[in-house]
Protein backbone atom coordinates (compact mmCIF):
# COMPACT_ATOMS: atom_id res chain seq x y z
CA UNK A 1 0.00 0.00 0.00
CA UNK A 2 1.51 3.55 -0.90
CA UNK A 3 -1.26 5.93 0.32
CA UNK A 4 0.26 7.74 3.42
CA UNK A 5 -3.09 9.22 4.65
CA UNK A 6 -4.68 6.96 7.56
CA UNK A 7 -1.83 4.91 8.91
CA UNK A 8 -1.94 5.65 12.60
CA UNK A 9 -4.59 4.60 14.84
CA UNK A 10 -5.81 1.84 13.27
CA UNK A 11 -8.53 3.98 11.79
CA UNK A 12 -9.77 1.19 9.32
CA UNK A 13 -9.85 -1.51 12.00
CA UNK A 14 -11.64 1.34 13.94
CA UNK A 15 -14.26 2.62 10.71
CA UNK A 16 -15.33 -1.23 10.11
CA UNK A 17 -15.80 -1.65 14.06
CA UNK A 18 -18.06 1.88 13.73
CA UNK A 19 -16.33 2.83 16.59
CA UNK A 20 -14.42 5.95 14.92
CA UNK A 21 -15.04 9.08 15.75
CA UNK A 22 -18.08 10.46 13.61
CA UNK A 23 -15.48 13.25 12.22
CA UNK A 24 -12.72 10.84 11.43
CA UNK A 25 -15.15 8.52 9.97
CA UNK A 26 -16.46 11.06 7.48
CA UNK A 27 -12.89 12.07 6.45
CA UNK A 28 -11.94 8.18 6.51
CA UNK A 29 -15.13 8.13 3.56
CA UNK A 30 -13.91 10.67 1.82
CA UNK A 31 -11.06 9.46 1.62
CA UNK A 32 -11.94 5.94 0.47
CA UNK A 33 -13.74 7.24 -2.06
CA UNK A 34 -10.91 8.69 -4.23
CA UNK A 35 -7.92 6.80 -3.10
CA UNK A 36 -7.55 2.89 -4.03
CA UNK A 37 -5.54 1.57 -1.77
CA UNK A 38 -7.02 2.57 1.01
CA UNK A 39 -10.49 1.46 -0.07
CA UNK A 40 -8.27 -1.87 -1.20
CA UNK A 41 -6.78 -2.41 2.31
CA UNK A 42 -10.68 -1.44 3.92
CA UNK A 43 -11.85 -4.15 1.50
CA UNK A 44 -9.03 -6.81 2.56
CA UNK A 45 -9.90 -6.42 6.35
CA UNK A 46 -13.41 -6.82 6.14
CA UNK A 47 -12.87 -9.76 4.35
CA UNK A 48 -10.33 -11.36 6.71
CA UNK A 49 -13.35 -10.08 9.42
CA UNK A 50 -15.80 -12.13 8.04
CA UNK A 51 -14.08 -14.88 7.61
CA UNK A 52 -12.87 -14.73 11.48
CA UNK A 53 -16.58 -14.76 12.06
CA UNK A 54 -17.54 -17.79 9.79
CA UNK A 55 -15.04 -19.55 11.95
CA UNK A 56 -16.18 -18.66 15.34
CA UNK A 57 -17.14 -21.42 16.82
CA UNK A 58 -13.81 -23.00 16.34
CA UNK A 59 -12.01 -19.73 18.54
CA UNK A 60 -12.73 -21.16 21.73
CA UNK A 61 -13.06 -17.92 22.95
CA UNK A 62 -15.14 -17.05 25.94
CA UNK A 63 -18.05 -14.11 26.01
CA UNK A 64 -16.13 -10.70 26.90
CA UNK A 65 -16.46 -9.16 30.24
CA UNK A 66 -15.36 -5.72 31.84
CA UNK A 67 -15.77 -5.50 35.61
CA UNK A 68 -17.03 -2.04 36.77
CA UNK A 69 -15.86 -1.00 40.33
CA UNK A 70 -17.46 -2.90 43.18
CA UNK A 71 -19.42 -0.12 44.57
CA UNK A 72 -20.83 0.75 41.23
CA UNK A 73 -22.12 -2.82 40.95
CA UNK A 74 -23.37 -2.88 44.10
CA UNK A 75 -25.69 0.03 43.92
CA UNK A 76 -27.29 -0.46 40.51
CA UNK A 77 -28.05 -4.24 41.45
CA UNK A 78 -29.71 -2.75 44.23
CA UNK A 79 -31.88 -1.18 42.43
CA UNK A 80 -31.83 -3.62 39.09
CA UNK A 81 -33.11 -6.03 41.65
CA UNK A 82 -35.54 -3.96 43.26
CA UNK A 83 -37.50 -2.69 39.69
CA UNK A 84 -37.61 -6.10 38.94
CA UNK A 85 -39.40 -6.87 41.99
CA UNK A 86 -36.74 -9.74 43.68
CA UNK A 87 -36.74 -10.70 46.90
CA UNK A 88 -32.90 -10.58 47.31
CA UNK A 89 -31.72 -7.57 49.25
CA UNK A 90 -27.95 -6.54 50.18
CA UNK A 91 -29.59 -6.53 53.27
CA UNK A 92 -30.22 -10.54 53.36
CA UNK A 93 -27.35 -11.00 51.26
CA UNK A 94 -24.15 -12.64 53.14
CA UNK A 95 -23.16 -15.60 51.12
CA UNK A 96 -27.01 -16.19 49.95
CA UNK A 97 -26.44 -13.03 47.14
CA UNK A 98 -27.66 -13.45 43.33
CA UNK A 99 -24.02 -13.84 41.97
CA UNK A 100 -25.87 -14.34 38.64
CA UNK A 101 -27.36 -10.95 38.55
CA UNK A 102 -24.29 -9.33 39.68
CA UNK A 103 -22.27 -10.83 37.35
CA UNK A 104 -25.36 -9.80 34.60
CA UNK A 105 -25.41 -6.43 35.73
CA UNK A 106 -21.59 -5.98 35.82
CA UNK A 107 -21.95 -6.57 31.90
CA UNK A 108 -24.68 -4.19 31.40
CA UNK A 109 -22.96 -1.29 33.01
CA UNK A 110 -19.49 -2.32 31.38
CA UNK A 111 -18.34 1.13 29.17
CA UNK A 112 -15.89 0.60 26.30
CA UNK A 113 -14.80 3.89 25.38
CA UNK A 114 -15.06 5.17 21.88
CA UNK A 115 -11.07 5.57 20.50
CA UNK A 116 -9.87 9.36 19.56
CA UNK A 117 -7.91 9.98 17.26
CA UNK A 118 -6.60 13.65 16.33
CA UNK A 119 -7.89 15.24 12.94
CA UNK A 120 -5.21 17.56 11.75
CA UNK A 121 -6.83 19.82 10.00
CA UNK A 122 -5.76 23.35 8.71
CA UNK A 123 -7.87 26.03 10.63
CA UNK A 124 -7.83 27.70 13.56
CA UNK A 125 -6.67 27.06 16.94
CA UNK A 126 -9.00 28.29 19.58
CA UNK A 127 -8.27 28.10 23.23
CA UNK A 128 -10.91 25.47 23.81
CA UNK A 129 -8.75 23.07 20.44
CA UNK A 130 -5.63 23.28 22.57
CA UNK A 131 -6.87 21.90 25.66
CA UNK A 132 -9.68 20.07 24.07
CA UNK A 133 -6.16 18.19 22.30
CA UNK A 134 -3.98 18.25 25.14
CA UNK A 135 -6.56 16.12 27.69
CA UNK A 136 -7.03 13.68 24.71
CA UNK A 137 -3.98 12.58 24.81
CA UNK A 138 -3.94 11.45 28.09
CA UNK A 139 -7.55 10.37 27.42
CA UNK A 140 -6.29 7.86 24.95
CA UNK A 141 -3.75 6.66 26.98
CA UNK A 142 -6.66 6.01 29.23
CA UNK A 143 -5.31 8.32 31.93
CA UNK A 144 -8.68 9.47 32.77
CA UNK A 145 -8.44 11.54 36.28
CA UNK A 146 -5.60 13.05 33.93
CA UNK A 147 -7.54 13.98 31.21
CA UNK A 148 -10.16 15.43 33.08
CA UNK A 149 -9.23 19.48 34.16
CA UNK A 150 -8.31 19.95 30.36
CA UNK A 151 -11.75 18.49 29.05
CA UNK A 152 -13.60 20.85 31.87
CA UNK A 153 -11.90 23.80 30.39
CA UNK A 154 -12.23 22.77 27.26
CA UNK A 155 -16.08 22.72 27.74
CA UNK A 156 -16.26 25.86 29.85
CA UNK A 157 -14.33 27.77 26.85
CA UNK A 158 -16.63 26.97 24.47
CA UNK A 159 -20.02 25.20 25.71
CA UNK A 160 -21.07 24.77 22.31
CA UNK A 161 -18.98 22.27 21.39
CA UNK A 162 -20.42 18.88 21.70
CA UNK A 163 -17.60 17.17 20.95
CA UNK A 164 -16.14 18.62 23.83
CA UNK A 165 -19.30 17.73 25.96
CA UNK A 166 -19.32 14.45 24.99
CA UNK A 167 -15.69 13.13 25.29
CA UNK A 168 -16.08 15.48 29.34
CA UNK A 169 -18.76 12.90 30.21
CA UNK A 170 -17.16 9.43 28.56
CA UNK A 171 -14.05 10.49 30.36
CA UNK A 172 -16.18 11.63 33.62
CA UNK A 173 -18.06 8.19 33.68
CA UNK A 174 -14.47 6.14 33.37
CA UNK A 175 -13.37 8.12 36.08
CA UNK A 176 -16.18 7.22 38.08
CA UNK A 177 -17.78 11.12 38.09
CA UNK A 178 -21.29 9.26 37.47
CA UNK A 179 -23.23 12.87 38.19
CA UNK A 180 -20.66 15.23 35.92
CA UNK A 181 -20.78 12.56 33.10
CA UNK A 182 -24.98 12.24 33.35
CA UNK A 183 -24.54 16.56 32.99
CA UNK A 184 -21.90 16.40 30.20
CA UNK A 185 -23.33 14.08 28.12
CA UNK A 186 -26.67 15.63 28.49
CA UNK A 187 -25.71 19.17 27.62
CA UNK A 188 -23.81 17.00 24.16
CA UNK A 189 -27.35 15.65 23.54
CA UNK A 190 -28.94 19.41 23.93
CA UNK A 191 -26.26 20.28 21.47
CA UNK A 192 -28.61 18.59 18.84
CA UNK A 193 -28.57 16.35 15.81
CA UNK A 194 -24.94 16.51 16.08
CA UNK A 195 -22.17 13.69 14.91
CA UNK A 196 -22.73 12.48 18.79
CA UNK A 197 -26.17 12.41 19.40
CA UNK A 198 -25.78 8.58 19.19
CA UNK A 199 -23.02 7.97 21.26
CA UNK A 200 -24.23 10.42 23.90
CA UNK A 201 -27.52 8.80 24.14
CA UNK A 202 -26.03 5.43 24.41
CA UNK A 203 -23.35 6.74 27.31
CA UNK A 204 -25.93 8.33 28.96
CA UNK A 205 -27.90 5.12 29.66
CA UNK A 206 -24.63 3.42 30.76
CA UNK A 207 -24.10 6.44 33.26
CA UNK A 208 -27.82 6.17 34.47
CA UNK A 209 -27.29 2.33 34.82
CA UNK A 210 -24.31 2.90 37.22
CA UNK A 211 -26.29 5.72 39.28
CA UNK A 212 -28.65 3.31 39.76
CA UNK A 213 -31.27 5.22 37.69
CA UNK A 214 -33.01 2.71 35.60
CA UNK A 215 -35.95 4.56 34.02
CA UNK A 216 -34.06 7.41 32.79
CA UNK A 217 -31.37 4.56 31.38
CA UNK A 218 -34.32 2.59 29.66
CA UNK A 219 -35.23 6.19 28.08
CA UNK A 220 -31.71 6.99 26.60
CA UNK A 221 -31.22 3.42 25.63
CA UNK A 222 -35.22 3.30 23.67
CA UNK A 223 -34.03 7.18 22.33
CA UNK A 224 -29.97 5.22 20.77
CA UNK A 225 -32.52 2.50 19.30
CA UNK A 226 -35.10 4.61 17.25
CA UNK A 227 -31.65 6.38 16.37
CA UNK A 228 -30.92 3.11 14.17
CA UNK A 229 -27.56 3.56 13.98
CA UNK A 230 -24.23 1.81 14.75
CA UNK A 231 -25.66 1.81 18.64
CA UNK A 232 -28.53 0.35 18.16
CA UNK A 233 -28.67 -3.63 18.22
CA UNK A 234 -26.32 -3.16 21.66
CA UNK A 235 -28.96 -0.73 22.95
CA UNK A 236 -31.56 -2.98 21.97
CA UNK A 237 -29.73 -5.82 23.70
CA UNK A 238 -29.65 -3.98 26.92
CA UNK A 239 -33.37 -2.91 26.79
CA UNK A 240 -34.46 -6.76 26.13
CA UNK A 241 -31.69 -7.71 28.93
CA UNK A 242 -33.29 -4.88 31.26
CA UNK A 243 -36.49 -6.49 30.84
CA UNK A 244 -38.26 -3.98 28.44
CA UNK B 1 -10.66 28.69 8.85
CA UNK B 2 -12.77 26.17 10.18
CA UNK B 3 -13.27 24.36 13.53
CA UNK B 4 -12.36 21.01 14.23
CA UNK B 5 -15.43 19.53 14.39
CA UNK B 6 -16.69 21.31 11.48
CA UNK B 7 -15.91 19.19 8.20
CA UNK B 8 -17.44 19.58 5.29
CA UNK B 9 -16.37 18.21 1.53
CA UNK B 10 -14.19 21.06 1.04
CA UNK B 11 -12.05 21.04 4.08
CA UNK B 12 -11.42 17.30 3.32
CA UNK B 13 -10.85 17.70 -0.57
CA UNK B 14 -8.43 20.48 -0.01
CA UNK B 15 -6.46 18.36 2.53
CA UNK B 16 -6.25 15.80 -0.49
CA UNK B 17 -6.12 17.84 -3.82
CA UNK B 18 -2.86 15.75 -4.75
CA UNK B 19 -5.12 12.67 -5.16
CA UNK B 20 -4.48 12.02 -8.98
CA UNK B 21 -7.79 10.69 -9.92
CA UNK B 22 -9.52 13.77 -9.65
CA UNK B 23 -8.76 14.55 -13.47
CA UNK B 24 -10.05 11.25 -14.36
CA UNK B 25 -13.56 12.49 -12.41
CA UNK B 26 -14.31 15.01 -14.57
CA UNK B 27 -13.80 13.03 -17.98
CA UNK B 28 -16.69 10.46 -16.36
CA UNK B 29 -19.06 13.04 -15.26
CA UNK B 30 -18.72 14.75 -18.76
CA UNK B 31 -18.98 11.26 -20.30
CA UNK B 32 -22.40 10.33 -18.43
CA UNK B 33 -23.44 14.14 -18.80
CA UNK B 34 -22.96 13.37 -22.88
CA UNK B 35 -25.01 10.05 -22.85
CA UNK B 36 -22.21 7.37 -22.22
CA UNK B 37 -23.94 4.21 -21.12
CA UNK B 38 -20.04 2.89 -21.09
CA UNK B 39 -19.52 5.55 -18.19
CA UNK B 40 -22.64 5.05 -16.51
CA UNK B 41 -21.24 1.23 -16.61
CA UNK B 42 -17.79 2.74 -15.29
CA UNK B 43 -18.92 4.92 -12.40
CA UNK B 44 -21.36 1.72 -11.48
CA UNK B 45 -17.71 -0.59 -11.17
CA UNK B 46 -15.54 2.47 -9.53
CA UNK B 47 -18.49 3.12 -6.63
CA UNK B 48 -20.67 0.42 -6.38
CA UNK B 49 -18.30 -1.63 -3.41
CA UNK B 50 -17.53 1.68 -1.90
CA UNK B 51 -20.79 2.67 -1.83
CA UNK B 52 -21.63 -0.82 -0.57
CA UNK B 53 -19.29 -0.67 2.22
CA UNK B 54 -20.06 2.67 3.34
CA UNK B 55 -24.04 1.58 3.32
CA UNK B 56 -23.33 -1.67 5.47
CA UNK B 57 -20.71 0.38 7.94
CA UNK B 58 -23.61 2.83 8.90
CA UNK B 59 -26.29 0.89 8.66
CA UNK B 60 -24.80 -2.66 9.93
CA UNK B 61 -28.11 -4.34 7.55
CA UNK B 62 -26.08 -5.79 4.48
CA UNK B 63 -29.44 -6.21 2.78
CA UNK B 64 -30.37 -2.60 3.17
CA UNK B 65 -27.02 -1.70 2.26
CA UNK B 66 -27.45 -3.57 -1.21
CA UNK B 67 -30.71 -1.77 -1.93
CA UNK B 68 -29.47 1.46 -0.61
CA UNK B 69 -26.79 1.16 -3.12
CA UNK B 70 -28.34 1.03 -6.19
CA UNK B 71 -30.65 3.83 -5.08
CA UNK B 72 -27.67 6.01 -4.48
CA UNK B 73 -26.43 5.07 -8.23
CA UNK B 74 -29.07 5.84 -9.47
CA UNK B 75 -29.77 8.84 -8.04
CA UNK B 76 -26.03 9.90 -8.99
CA UNK B 77 -26.85 9.14 -12.85
CA UNK B 78 -30.13 10.61 -12.94
CA UNK B 79 -28.48 14.02 -11.69
CA UNK B 80 -25.28 13.15 -13.99
CA UNK B 81 -27.44 13.11 -16.79
CA UNK B 82 -29.28 15.87 -16.23
CA UNK B 83 -25.95 18.42 -16.05
CA UNK B 84 -26.94 18.78 -12.07
CA UNK B 85 -22.99 18.38 -11.05
CA UNK B 86 -21.62 22.00 -10.84
CA UNK B 87 -18.11 20.83 -10.33
CA UNK B 88 -17.21 17.62 -12.16
CA UNK B 89 -13.80 17.31 -10.68
CA UNK B 90 -15.72 16.49 -7.10
CA UNK B 91 -17.63 13.56 -8.34
CA UNK B 92 -16.13 11.49 -5.60
CA UNK B 93 -17.66 14.31 -3.19
CA UNK B 94 -20.75 14.24 -4.93
CA UNK B 95 -21.37 10.54 -4.94
CA UNK B 96 -20.15 10.25 -1.29
CA UNK B 97 -22.97 13.06 -0.48
CA UNK B 98 -25.70 11.49 -1.84
CA UNK B 99 -25.17 8.12 -0.15
CA UNK B 100 -24.62 9.92 2.99
CA UNK B 101 -27.85 11.58 2.48
CA UNK B 102 -30.06 8.52 1.16
CA UNK B 103 -28.42 6.78 4.75
CA UNK B 104 -29.53 9.19 6.75
CA UNK B 105 -32.98 9.59 5.39
CA UNK B 106 -33.37 5.59 5.83
CA UNK B 107 -32.34 5.72 9.10
CA UNK B 108 -34.55 8.11 9.99
CA UNK B 109 -37.57 6.85 8.33
CA UNK B 110 -36.70 3.30 9.19
CA UNK B 111 -37.42 1.71 5.66
CA UNK B 112 -35.58 0.95 2.70
CA UNK B 113 -36.90 3.11 -0.22
CA UNK B 114 -36.45 0.70 -3.21
CA UNK B 115 -37.28 2.25 -6.82
CA UNK B 116 -38.33 0.80 -9.81
CA UNK B 117 -35.46 0.14 -12.03
CA UNK B 118 -34.77 2.39 -15.10
CA UNK B 119 -33.65 -0.49 -17.95
CA UNK B 120 -31.54 2.27 -19.32
CA UNK B 121 -29.23 2.14 -16.04
CA UNK B 122 -26.89 -0.23 -16.00
CA UNK B 123 -28.07 -2.80 -13.20
CA UNK B 124 -25.86 -3.72 -10.03
CA UNK B 125 -28.07 -6.54 -9.10
CA UNK B 126 -26.21 -9.46 -7.47
CA UNK B 127 -26.08 -11.77 -10.60
CA UNK B 128 -24.70 -15.61 -10.49
CA UNK B 129 -20.91 -13.75 -11.45
CA UNK B 130 -21.28 -11.17 -8.25
CA UNK B 131 -22.39 -14.48 -5.24
CA UNK B 132 -19.83 -16.54 -6.77
CA UNK B 133 -16.75 -13.99 -6.74
CA UNK B 134 -18.50 -13.59 -2.72
CA UNK B 135 -17.73 -16.91 -2.27
CA UNK B 136 -14.47 -16.89 -3.70
CA UNK B 137 -13.34 -13.63 -1.70
CA UNK B 138 -14.63 -15.60 1.82
CA UNK B 139 -12.46 -18.90 0.27
CA UNK B 140 -9.10 -16.71 -0.19
CA UNK B 141 -9.65 -14.93 3.15
CA UNK B 142 -9.79 -18.23 4.86
CA UNK B 143 -6.90 -19.52 3.10
CA UNK B 144 -4.96 -16.25 4.47
CA UNK B 145 -6.53 -16.90 7.79
CA UNK B 146 -5.56 -20.57 7.70
CA UNK B 147 -2.13 -19.46 7.40
CA UNK B 148 -1.48 -17.68 10.79
CA UNK B 149 -0.90 -19.75 14.45
CA UNK B 150 -3.74 -20.13 16.68
CA UNK B 151 -3.56 -17.84 18.68
CA UNK B 152 -2.96 -15.14 15.95
CA UNK B 153 -5.98 -16.46 14.47
CA UNK B 154 -7.63 -15.88 17.73
CA UNK B 155 -5.95 -12.45 18.89
CA UNK B 156 -7.22 -10.96 15.27
CA UNK B 157 -11.04 -12.58 16.15
CA UNK B 158 -11.13 -10.71 19.25
CA UNK B 159 -9.92 -7.67 18.00
CA UNK B 160 -12.12 -7.20 14.45
CA UNK B 161 -14.73 -9.52 14.98
CA UNK B 162 -15.38 -9.02 19.00
CA UNK B 163 -14.18 -5.03 18.81
CA UNK B 164 -11.94 -5.92 22.06
CA UNK B 165 -9.29 -3.55 22.76
CA UNK B 166 -5.11 -5.28 23.28
CA UNK B 167 -5.61 -4.59 27.05
CA UNK B 168 -9.06 -6.34 27.09
CA UNK B 169 -7.73 -9.06 25.03
CA UNK B 170 -3.87 -9.27 26.77
CA UNK B 171 -6.72 -10.01 29.88
CA UNK B 172 -8.46 -12.40 28.17
CA UNK B 173 -5.51 -14.22 26.89
CA UNK B 174 -3.12 -13.72 29.77
CA UNK B 175 -0.26 -11.98 27.83
CA UNK B 176 0.87 -8.64 28.65
CA UNK B 177 -0.84 -5.81 26.06
CA UNK B 178 2.49 -4.66 24.15
CA UNK B 179 2.95 -8.76 23.51
CA UNK B 180 -0.80 -8.41 21.97
CA UNK B 181 -0.47 -5.03 20.41
CA UNK B 182 2.72 -6.53 18.44
CA UNK B 183 1.44 -9.60 17.25
CA UNK B 184 -2.29 -8.21 16.25
CA UNK B 185 -0.17 -5.97 14.19
CA UNK B 186 1.93 -8.46 12.28
CA UNK B 187 -0.52 -11.41 11.72
CA UNK B 188 -3.05 -8.52 10.49
CA UNK B 189 -0.39 -7.46 7.86
CA UNK B 190 0.59 -11.18 7.16
CA UNK B 191 -3.00 -12.43 6.48
CA UNK B 192 -3.52 -8.96 3.95
CA UNK B 193 -0.05 -9.95 2.66
CA UNK B 194 -0.95 -13.55 1.62
CA UNK B 195 -4.95 -12.58 0.62
CA UNK B 196 -3.15 -9.99 -1.95
CA UNK B 197 -1.27 -13.17 -2.92
CA UNK B 198 -3.99 -15.91 -3.04
CA UNK B 199 -6.52 -12.90 -5.21
CA UNK B 200 -3.70 -12.01 -7.60
CA UNK B 201 -2.82 -16.18 -8.12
Amino acid sequence: MTCSHFTEGDVPERYVRGDLDPPVALAFEEHYFSCEDCFEALRQLRELRDGLESQRASMEVSPRAVAPTVWQVSVAVVAFLLAAGAAWTLGRGAGTGPPDAQTAFGELVAIDPPVYSPVRLRGSHSDGNESFEAAMARYSKEDWAGALPGLRKAANLEPQRTQFAFFLGVCALMAGNTDEAVESLSRAIVGGDTTYIEDSRFFLGKAHLRAGNLTAARFQFQKTVELQGGRSAEARRILDRLGN
Amino acid sequence: MREADTWTTDSVASAFMNVPELSEMARLAQRIRDGSTAGEEELVLRFQDRIYVLAEVRMRDPEAAHDLTQEVLMAVIRALRAGQLQDPERLAGYVLGVAHNLISNALRSRKEAVSPFDDRIPSPDAGPEEISSFSERRALALRAIARLGREDQRILFLSLVDGLSPREIAERLGLPSDVVRQRKSRALARARERLEKVSRS
